[in-house]
């Protein structure tokens, strides 16, 4: 049960000006705007503010994800239905669960054994089992999967008149668009469950929000004609499906407290205490499966004794790190959706190309000697090799990690993870072109606020381990009064 | 303490510890939290020795199982995860007390260090080009302004509340028991050009009163937090809370607005100290809102 306390909606979401959207502001500091999260963040948000503080400080986001889903079948599940649902709609697999278990264990070859099994007995098996009927019914470039989607202005109607806009992005499942369906699907639940697993109801419809909240001119080209507001919600566990209600009051409440705690924590100087103050649950009755009970009701180790000028100490350095994210990354989500095209490629951050051929995992490009400069200076440099092709637009489109293989005067060849894509016939529109963006290492911000937080959450119970172990004796004498001698050796005396 | 406790009473104790951390975890006031229906001749001895308290209400771990070095030891994990945080609470209470004295006698001076504390948590972030025009090389500048922060806090005291001497600030402070960290009435060299290097005179006469009162009583209370090892996010909230609910009362507002009142105040002083810049119109010559800040 959600006991989140109420805030009060902020005034305005700040976003960029035009003259940081086109960088001619030095990036330093606070930001002056206001964040650009993911659907992931406003969850966490609504869950809970200490899992938003987590999240957005200490790099940690996982109060929603079971490691079961991080690294065991959550992702595995997901991605085999990816690949069965369009290969049975081509007819290239029969609705037969043996035949289709025989494809799981060559998709899933590459697993551990354990993780491969047990994906397919406790979830899989049950989930075909299920849908066989409707698997033996699909029809080619019907459904589409793993679609980002992302708006600046996602609008959310306020308890008593007026609404709020908010950015907001994510990725959905699928997008059925024959039955005119958006799934969020997941391996939490249980059999029996008679309700949707936590917030994952809200998740599908935070999705729908955006989808439904494009502008139509900021469709991609093959998808121009579709209503997505018309489009019904399921959350699909291994077990059953649940319809999700769109209109939901308590949904747009949600949003409105999850935003409160997201622009307030970046802000600064603020709340970090009440976000603790206002957490959603208590040790006696603790949300067993929030996937922070560990940080959050941990027993801290004694040693070092240190720890609370520690947390002050680095407290300082958790909010710059958040700062440092929204600039190389929020920044960025920002100018893909307020800037031009030719804007975003003067700045070099979008290339654009015409899309020659898909061939199983590779793309194959055709860009001019000013579209490709970007990518050759990354070359050049040595830098990584790696990029984001959207297929679609930056509001409604198909995001996909590429890395560059080579190069052969204006083609250039990148390797993509297997994706059924949109296709139509040769009259309608495909989108000619991508966009080719370079990745910048903001996650690497979020890294170090993990280690930091690590660090000041780790140490020592019993003295005597403390007592020898050069980090601890370090962190006592650099935090506290103790002072540090180097000892000489017994050889050395 | 020479009284040894039974397994049963160690289970009895451990159950005690959760209700006052779950209740003061649902934000129930420390005096209304933790009371509980028992029998009482299952903590009669208990009782006697000080570690519960019994009254019409019902039953309550005391804050003397604290001192009790037998005990955590004999709890389980969970029961040392209580038993640490029963710690801060009580620690956070005490802090309580010395926030409601500040406030009793009406004294500046917990303001005065609360400054100068903030001021010691900043990284002084300013446009590099400000700190070479007036004599001091960028790589210099953190150390060169650490020496200054006792004087550029003096300064906003001495323009609000009239002090001039942070030995006169330490030695009242002393004299009402409430503590105060080592600050030395030291001239830093180079004064005059951090000072010019900030524009301080203009970011002091472009502050207000009540934000930075409200500043000086958070960082106050922060400061205690520190020195009482504090950790566990219960405690520290005790002590927050009552710090900002004795600022609304003293001030008359409430935090929402102090705090409006301080963004006001960083956003006025930056259109104060904006300098021109050679490609575009104005900038800030520092980063205030990393300097003039809430905890």
């Amino acid at each position: 049960m959600i006991i989140m306390s109420t805030r009060v909606p902020v005034d305005r979401w700040n976003r960029p000006r035009t003259d940081i959207l086109s960088e001619r502001k030095y990036k330093s500091g606070q930001p002056p705007f206001d964040p650009f999260p993911a659907v992931s963040n406003v969850l966490n948000a609504a869950l809970c503010p200490v899992a938003i503080l987590h999240d957005m400080l200490h790099g940690n986001d996982s109060a929603l994800i079971s490691r079961e889903e991080r690294f065991g079948g959550g992702n595995l599940f997901q991605n085999f239905i990816a690949f069965l649902k369009p290969a049975m709609a081509d007819g290239k697999i029969p609705p037969d669960i043996q035949r289709i278990r025989f494809e799981f264990e060559q998709f899933a070859r590459s697993a551990p054994d354990a993780a491969r099994e047990k994906c397919w007995r406790f979830y899989l098996e049950r989930w075909c089992n299920r849908k066989l009927e409707e698997l033996s019914r699909l029809k080619p470039n019907e459904n589409f999967f793993e679609v980002s989607v992302s708006n600046s202005y996602a609008q959310f109607r306020l308890r008593d008149a007026g609404t709020r806009t908010y950015p907001i992005r994510g990725r959905i499942d699928e997008v059925d668009l024959k039955n005119h369906k958006l799934i969020e699907r997941t391996i939490k639940g249980m059999p029996t469950d008679d309700v949707p697993p936590r917030l994952k109801d809200y998740q599908a419809w935070l999705l729908w929000k955006i989808l439904s909240s494009v502008q139509r001119s900021k469709f991609p080209a093959f998808w121009r004609d579709v209503d997505f507001a018309s489009f019904t919600l399921t959350v699909e566990t291994p077990y059953r499906d649940f319809e999700v209600e769109k209109e939901n009051s308590s949904f747009e409440e949600l949003t409105h407290n999850a935003y409160s705690w997201i622009q307030d924590l970046a802000k600064g100087g603020r709340s970090e205490w009440e976000a603790y103050a206002g957490r959603s649950c208590t040790f006696a009755s603790k949300m067993t499966d929030c996937g922070l009970l560990g940080t959050c009701y941990r027993r801290r180790p004694i040693f070092p004794t240190t720890r609370s000028e520690i947390h002050r100490e680095f407290r300082n350095i958790y909010r710059p790190l958040c700062w440092q994210v929204m600039w190389d990354h929020h920044l960025l989500e920002y100018q893909k959706l307020e800037l031009e095209d030719d804007e975003l490629e003067n700045l070099g951050h979008v290339s654009k190309g015409k899309i020659i051929s898909f061939h199983g995992r590779e793309i194959e490009l055709e860009l001019s000697r000013k579209q490709a400069q970007p990518i050759l200076d990354q070359q050049i440099s040595g830098e990584s090799n790696s990029y984001v092709i959207v297929v679609g637009t930056f509001h409604i489109g198909f995001e996909l990690e590429a890395n560059f293989l080579r190069s052969t005067n204006d083609r250039y060849v990148m390797e993509i993870p297997q994706r059924r894509l949109p296709q139509t016939p040769i009259a309608l529109i495909i989108p000619s072109d991508s966009s080719v963006l370079r990745q910048k290492p903001w996650f690497l911000s979020k890294h170090v606020q993990r280690d930091v937080f690590a660090l000041e959450s780790w140490g020592f119970q019993l003295p005597d381990r403390a007592a020898t172990h050069s980090v601890i004796q370090f962190m006592e004498s650099l935090f506290g009064v103790k002072h540090l001698r180097r000892e000489r050796s017994a050889r050395a005396q | 303490m020479t009284y040894s406790i039974s397994l049963d009473e160690v289970k009895i104790l451990k159950g005690l510890l959760l209700h006052i951390v779950d209740d003061v975890q649902k934000n129930i006031l420390l005096n209304d939290a933790g009371w509980v229906n028992v029998d009482p001749a299952l903590v009669r001895n208990l009782c006697e020795v000080g570690l519960c308290i019994v009254n019409e209400r019902g039953v309550r771990v005391s804050p003397v199982i604290l001192s009790h070095a037998d005990l955590p030891p004999r709890l389980d994990v969970d029961g040392q995860y209580l038993f640490s945080i029963f710690g801060d609470i009580m620690s956070g209470s005490e802090l309580e007390q010395i926030l409601n004295k500040i406030v009793d006698q009406s004294s500046p001076y917990a303001f005065a260090i609360g400054l100068e504390r903030m001021l010691q948590n900043s990284e002084f972030p300013i446009a590099p080009e400000r700190a070479v025009q007036n004599g001091i090389a960028p790589d210099e500048w953190q150390t060169k302004v650490a020496a200054a922060i006792p004087e550029l806090a003096m300064m906003v005291a001495n323009r609000f509340w009239n002090v001039k001497s942070w030995n006169v600030i330490l030695s009242r402070l002393k004299t009402m028991n409430l503590p105060a960290p080592e600050i030395k009435e030291l001239k830093s060299e180079q004064f005059g050009q951090i000072r010019n290097v900030l524009a301080w005179n203009t970011v002091i006469e472009n502050m207000g009163e009540e934000p930075s009162k409200a500043l000086g009583l958070i960082w106050y209370a922060d400061y205690l937090v520190g020195i009482r090892g504090i950790q566990a996010p219960e405690g520290i909230a005790l002590v927050q809370r009552r710090a900002w609910s004795i600022m609304e009362k003293n001030l008359g507002k409430t935090s929402a607005e102090i705090k409006k009142e301080i963004d006001d105040m960083t956003d006025k002083i930056d259109e104060a100290t904006r300098e021109k810049d050679q490609e575009y119109s104005t900038r800030p010559i520092a980063s205030w809102v990393d300097i003039l800040r809430l905890p």
